[in-house]
């Protein structure tokens, strides 16, 4: 475990906050595909509702009544990266009702009051995006695809990120021939941890690192891609969701050649 | 002109006047350095506890960041950093001692040093460092590799100087900080040890040496600090397991 014990000296911290306001690199399609939907939905039941009324209150008030309709007492709670809010307690349509109907004026609540459900009622549509979002994501993105995490690799290229490894330089024929027959595999995190220590010499499972690819875009993802010692794995950390692991028929690294580092 | 139309011709001279001075007082461009003297009188004024007695260089890091290696009136070995803010050339730290340190700056990283000649140091080693670590949970599994990559700076003559970072480093750096850019994405960031700087020394004979002088000092800073704090940590060299 002497691994372990590096861990406690502190080293400076490194951190360049460039390209966190990328917006185009974050872009997740799902969830902006999912949010214009709900505002469409919530825009027509709106309209609806303000045709049908017989004496319509003016619009800015029937939004103003609406807007206050939203505020609700909810459970926010994580689910598998996408955040999702349970409306619980109108709070919002509550007070509208004491508010309006204040002075005996029924007729005036009688007016606005579905305005103001309507208001509560837009937190379970938006409620449902957000739960939509996750299967959306899983179709129009397939986690199990490693042309999710690297559509594009013209431009990638390799570090050397561990010093007991073999010189190699990336072959990017290779990696694009394949991309399409790679095969999942579980990920041997404990037995590799573990097979790495004093006796086998320090040698890094992982000891590369493929930079330089592009996510498919609107996918909102960000990887790390670590090359395994044999040129013949692959091992993916997104920014969101499950570590992957795919293995290959043949090494995409070719022995010898200049070090990049 | 009614006076009305008189107001309205007045106040839109008097902002426009104020636009223009404003403008002019927040867009001017850096200055030349500040002479010997001047660096001289600056620290003196901020921190009497040392005193410069030579200004060895000035380094542009980039348009609006100088690094100034100085020797002391009791010939130590110190560093300072200057910043170009509010139209004036503002001391942000003083140190008398010259371990290196690290500047991250929009574009690129730098590290800067200026070792006292006692210490007898020929090359100063610098390493990327993340510590190897594998978590299970709910069945899923997720492997972080360890990385470690070595740097070297030889020293030619010369005990103090700037040098930036290799390339793959800083795109590996990319690599790491841009998924942390993010909110509540935990699972990167679970398992993600930040990826840490150390350093060593070695002599002339390529023995690893412990240079005392660098080290130990004190330093002092205004609130313009931008040196990167904590500095780079001293790595012993079983903790390491490359051979190098």
């Amino acid at each position: 475990m002497v691994l372990y014990e590096s861990c406690i000296y502190q080293g400076g911290v490194i951190g360049r906050m460039n390209g966190i306001f990328d917006v185009g690199e974050y872009l997740h399609t799902p969830t902006l595909i999912l949010m214009v939907s709900s505002y469409i939905m919530i825009l027509i039941i709106f309209s609806v509702i303000y045709k049908k009324i017989e004496s319509p209150p003016k619009v800015w008030k029937a939004l103003v009544v609406f807007v206050l309709g939203m505020i609700t007492f909810r459970f926010t709670f994580n689910l598998s990266d996408e955040v999702v809010s349970v409306p619980i307690i109108p709070i919002g349509v509550a007070l509208l009702s004491w508010l309006l109907r204040r002075k005996g004026d029924v007729g005036r609540w009688h007016r606005f009051r579905r305005f103001a459900w309507l208001g509560f009622l837009s937190n379970f549509i938006f409620l449902a995006a957000s739960l939509l979002a996750i299967p959306l994501d899983e179709m129009m993105y397939p986690k199990k695809e490693p042309s999710t995490y690297m559509m594009d690799v013209k431009n990638s290229s390799l570090i050397a990120t561990h010093p007991n490894s073999k010189e190699v330089t990336l072959n990017q024929e290779e990696l694009q021939r394949q991309m399409n027959k790679m095969k999942q595999k579980k990920i041997e995190s404990e037995s590799w941890y573990s097979g790495i220590n004093e006796e086998s010499g320090y040698k890094e499972t992982f000891p590369y690192i493929l930079s330089g690819t592009v996510p498919e875009k609107g996918s909102g993802l960000n990887v790390l891609i670590y090359i395994e010692e044999d040129g013949k794995g692959l091992l993916i950390t997104p920014n969101k969701g499950q570590q992957v692991y795919y293995r290959l028929e043949e090494s995409i690294l070719t022995e010898g050649g200049e070090r990049s580092d | 002109m009614t006076n009305k139309t008189k107001m309205i011709v007045i106040i839109t001279a008097v902002i426009s006047i104020g636009g223009i001075l404003l403008f002019g007082r927040f867009s001017k461009a850096p200055e030349p350095f500040l002479s010997d003297r001047q660096v001289i009188e600056r620290i003196n004024s901020n921190f009497s506890e040392s005193q410069p007695k030579v200004i060895q260089d000035h380094i542009f890091l980039d348009d609006t960041h100088v690094f100034v290696p100085f020797i002391s009136e009791d010939n130590r070995y110190g560093m300072s950093f200057w910043v170009w803010k509010g139209n004036k050339w503002r001391v942000a730290s003083v140190e008398n001692r010259g371990q290196p340190q690290v500047w991250n700056g929009e574009e690129k990283s730098l590290i800067m040093w200026n070792m006292d000649p006692k210490d007898d140091i020929s090359e100063i080693r610098v390493f990327m460092k993340k510590d190897r670590d594998f978590m299970v949970s709910d069945g899923k599994a997720t492997y972080q590799p360890g990385i470690e990559m070595m740097h070297n700076i030889v020293m030619q003559g010369k005990m103090y100087g700037v040098e930036t970072y290799p390339d793959n480093w800083q795109e590996l750096m990319d690599h790491y900080v841009k998924p942390k850019g993010e909110v509540g994405q935990k699972n990167f960031l679970e398992l993600n040890e930040p990826i840490q700087l150390a350093i060593n020394f070695y002599d002339k004979d390529g023995k690893e040496t412990y240079p005392e002088h660098a080290i130990n000092g004190i330093s002092y800073t205004t609130g313009n600090n931008f040196v990167d704090v904590p500095f780079l940590v001293h790595v012993e060299v079983d903790e390491l397991e490359g051979t190098y």
